[in-house]
């Protein structure tokens, strides 16, 4: 009995457990980076959120506390079984939050503010991609947002668990957004920042458009190492374009981080695909900087006299099937280039836009590859 | 090799001298890994790699330092404390910490502690052979702060912790020669390390049961006194490396 008192006056004490969620739409105060690049802190209505305590709606599924399997093989890492590619699958989390006097529900910690951010962030983008671009619910499928995961490996007989920081990532095949922990180094958490959880979505858009969800079909057998590497820097540089067209900021992920690597993403690039053939070290991203060639290119025919961001982002996706199937038939070719793509998405305009989009794409991709390509371009 | 048969040819002739009148009953055996203190107000001056002073402070505690690594700015202690004594059996806490204070190894920067201590119990079987055995424990949290391409000062905490049971011996050949052996079997190793990058966590000794000799410290020396002077000479075998051990020691 007196464990039953102390229990209830505890209870007392902290209301024993969530404060009453308002009934009718969920309004929140998250952080995100807006626009301008500003950090505000702001009252938000969720549109999807149905369960703010354990962070689940309609898009979405925050998941806590899982442990992806370093060692399964590369067949287990793309084969979309989530029993192959964690040792623990995580669970559900749990925010904390108070309800105030304006019926908006507030945060008590970090984590829980950061979870309400994310998923507003992947909320607004989701309905960017479904208003502008015709994408339905069911298309894009309701996904997980790993919240701070881990990875375990071993090490002789020791089992090492390790938790990543300093970054955001898709998960090819399963079709899942990771937001690792934060680090001191980051500005704006990466998990807070829209530029970054949209260039993420990227993958998943590109994902859903060009590989029909299959991870196996991106690092298809037969592809040459060459193809391997040109759409690795294809999907990065889509995915930064079509973190634009959410965002239309070119500089807004840097706020996370300001480091050269990132800096080197900033459009448009200094180089053309030609000249960091000729220097590869005036770009210290690898594959990312040919990537960046593509996003520069998209971003100026985007920003071109009679053209738009939504006409661009309307023929990139409807290039993506087409250019699935020229991947398909080219990608044990040694000559597999951006060219395929490129003459994909100029076919989906015409008059005038073809030309424009085809002069500017030589422009950036004056490479002798590229160029032979796009000879047929105009 | 040739050297090491000019040194111990050296070392018989200097061991066996006439001279030599010396007896390890008035002074056993004394080191870290077992429970004998120094006298009150008795010195020892340790030439080994560390080299360390001792001093009894009384009949229950003595205090050290290791000179030379208090000159690499390596602030240290020694401390070993007579807790109790039950019929043949001596039981004391030892222990050696090390502090440091921003030393740049390997290129970076270093601030932090790391220390090992034990509770050993020495066992007299008879006048000739004592045992030790104890719990023993060694714990490093160190800090380390490095410039790194892009990212400015990128800061790294490694915490690691060892737990070991000590089996041993201290075995008199004569009254001037002893035996040191002993072996160190680690039971639980944690590693922690936490970073701007990321955090690790690893279990270092997850299978208890799967010791082998990667896993021990195996430490064997033999001592030659003559009476305030010591020399001794061993191996030290950790991590499939074996190293020689030589320290010349005086007690005053």
């Amino acid at each position: 009995m007196p464990h039953f008192l102390s229990l209830s006056l505890v209870c007392l004490l902290s209301s024993c457990g969530a404060s009453t969620i308002p009934a009718g739409p969920i309004r929140a105060r998250v952080v995100t980076a807006d626009a301008q690049g500003f950090y505000p802190n702001k009252v938000v209505e969720f549109k999807y959120l149905q369960d703010v305590r354990h962070v689940d709606g309609v898009i979405a599924v925050m998941r806590g506390q899982s442990v992806l399997n370093l060692d399964a093989p590369d067949s287990d890492q793309i084969s979309g079984d989530p029993n192959k590619i964690f040792v623990k699958n995580g669970s559900q989390v749990h925010t904390d939050t108070f309800v105030d006097q304006h019926n908006v529900i507030n945060a008590k910690n970090f984590d829980s503010l950061a979870m309400l951010s994310t998923y507003y962030a992947f909320e607004q983008i989701v309905d960017f991609w479904i208003t502008n671009y015709d994408f339905t619910l069911q298309e894009i499928g309701k996904f997980n947002i790993y919240y701070d995961p881990q990875v375990q490996t071993k090490v002789d007989s020791a089992t090492a668990t390790i938790t990543q920081r300093l970054n955001a990532s898709y998960f090819p095949g399963l079709g899942d957004l990771f937001v690792w922990k934060t680090s001191r180094l980051e500005d704006i958490p990466f998990k807070m920042n829209p530029a970054v959880l949209g260039h993420e979505f990227g993958h998943k858009i590109f994902d859903i458009r060009f590989a029909h969800k299959s991870a196996n079909f991106v690092y298809g057998q037969g592809a040459s190492v060459n193809s391997l590497i040109q759409l690795k820097g294809i999907n990065e540089g889509l995915a930064d374009f079509m973190s634009w067209l959410f965002i239309q900021n070119v500089t807004l992920f840097t706020r996370s981080l300001d480091v050269e690597a990132f800096q080197d993403r900033i459009v448009p690039v200094a180089w053309t695909s030609a000249s960091l053939l000729k220097d590869p070290s005036i770009c210290v991203g690898s594959f990312y900087c040919k990537g960046s060639v593509l996003n520069s290119a998209l971003h100026e025919l985007s920003l071109a006299q009679n053209m738009s961001p939504l006409k661009v982002g309307t023929a990139m996706l409807q290039a993506l099937p087409k250019f699935a199937s020229d991947w398909q038939r080219y990608l044990s070719s040694d000559n597999f280039d951006y060219f395929y793509l490129l003459n994909r998405i100029a076919n989906e305009l015409a008059g005038n836009e073809k030309t424009l989009a085809c002069t500017i794409f030589k422009k950036w991709f004056d490479d002798s590859i590229n160029q032979a390509g796009l000879a047929k371009c105009l | 090799m040739q050297r090491f048969y000019h040194v111990f040819w050296l070392f018989i002739a200097v061991a066996y001298a006439p001279w030599v009148k010396a007896d390890f009953s008035e002074q056993p055996l004394h080191h870290f890994f077992n429970s004998r203190l120094l006298k009150a107000n008795e010195a020892k001056l340790n030439l080994n790699y560390i080299g360390s002073v001792e001093y009894g402070l009384s009949e229950n505690l003595e205090v050290g330092t290791s000179v030379l690594l208090s000159i690499g700015s390596i602030p240290n202690f020694l401390l070993k404390h007579r807790m109790f004594i039950l019929g043949p059996t001596e039981t004391s806490f030892t222990s050696f910490t090390l502090i440091f204070p921003g030393q740049y190894i390997g290129g970076k920067r270093f601030t932090g502690s790391a220390s090992a201590q034990g509770v050993v119990t020495s066992y007299d079987v008879n006048s000739e052979l004592s045992l030790n055995v104890g719990p023993m424990h060694a714990y490093s949290l160190l800090n380390t702060k490095n410039q790194s391409a892009g990212f400015g000062d990128v800061r790294t905490q490694v915490e690691l912790e060892v737990y070991a049971a000590l089996v041993g011996l201290d075995y008199y050949l004569s009254s001037n020669w002893g035996v040191t052996a002993f072996v160190l079997i680690p039971f639980y190793a944690n590693l922690n390390e936490i970073g701007d990058f990321g955090d690790a966590n690893a279990s270092l000794f997850p299978n208890l049961t799967s010791y082998e000799q990667d896993n021990l410290v195996l430490f064997v020396s033999m001592t030659r006194t003559w009476e305030q002077f010591n020399f001794e000479f061993g191996v030290v075998n950790f991590a499939k490396t074996t190293f020689p051990y030589l320290a010349a020691y005086w007690r005053i």
